[in-house]
């Protein structure tokens, strides 16, 4: 029977993973709460120092809190994103229409303005395709 | 320190190396400094002395490498001793509730 201590372990991929590697980290590892960094002097002491910050006592960080609050900012995140990709996207329909319209003057047969319609149908039919699809995505 | 001693070397030996570079912000406390070791010294001998080096240490530093997990005498019981009693004391905190 071994004799036991209390220790944090910091596990160092030496082939520079970052995240715990599966196939190659110690068996007995797999259920043990510990610091997976890469082979970099930097990342190793940070986790040393961030562990001696841990094991203070009387140290008790709420992480539900943080992970609300990251969570939350990184929905705002994909919804700003997603606003400007709507705000570009229409910034080339209505381009795409301008320019369409320009051609209006033009029509002059039956055969043109067919044309001229199926491509303003197709334009907005564009629009209208990738509007759908991001709503889905959403 | 717990590495492999036969493949992983080599990082220890960057380790040691960052340590003494000045113009690195990198230290720790080598407790392979403690009562040197032979390669003809028995496992007990070592246990032992691995022991003594665990009584300072106040963090464990694991290389993982490609044959980490394939060794048992020495990597494995080197991680148990520092583990379990975290390990035991992570589930009487379960039990015990928020």
């Amino acid at each position: 029977m071994p004799q036991t201590l209390d220790l944090p372990i910091i596990v160092v991929n030496v082939n520079g993973d970052r995240e715990m590697d599966p196939n190659r980290r110690p068996p007995i590892l797999r259920d043990w709460v510990a610091a997976h960094v890469a082979f970099k002097a930097k990342l190793i002491q940070h986790a040393a120092a961030a562990i001696v910050l841990v094991e203070q006592p009387g140290f008790n960080l709420k992480l539900t809190g943080l992970f609300t609050s990251l969570a939350s900012a990184l929905i705002a995140w994909l919804q700003v994103k997603q606003h400007k990709e709507i705000a570009q996207s229409y910034s080339v329909a209505e381009l795409e229409l301008d320019f369409i319209q320009e051609q209006a003057q033009y029509v002059t047969t039956d055969r043109e303005l067919s044309n001229f319609v199926g491509d303003a149908e197709n334009a907005v039919s564009r629009e209208h395709t990738l509007w759908t699809a991001r709503r889905d995505r959403s | 320190m717990i590495f492999d001693g036969d493949t992983d070397m080599w990082a220890y030996a960057y380790l040691k190396g960052w340590k003494s570079n000045e113009n690195m912000n990198f230290n720790f406390y080598d407790a392979h400094d403690i009562r040197p070791l032979s390669d003809r010294a028995s496992e007990e001998t070592v246990k032992n002395a691995l022991r003594l080096r665990f009584s300072s240490a106040k963090q464990v530093v694991v290389l993982v490498g490609e044959n980490t997990k394939n060794l048992y005498r020495f990597v494995r019981w080197e991680i148990e001793i520092a583990a379990n009693a975290r390990l035991a004391d992570h589930c009487r905190q379960r039990e015990r509730g928020p």
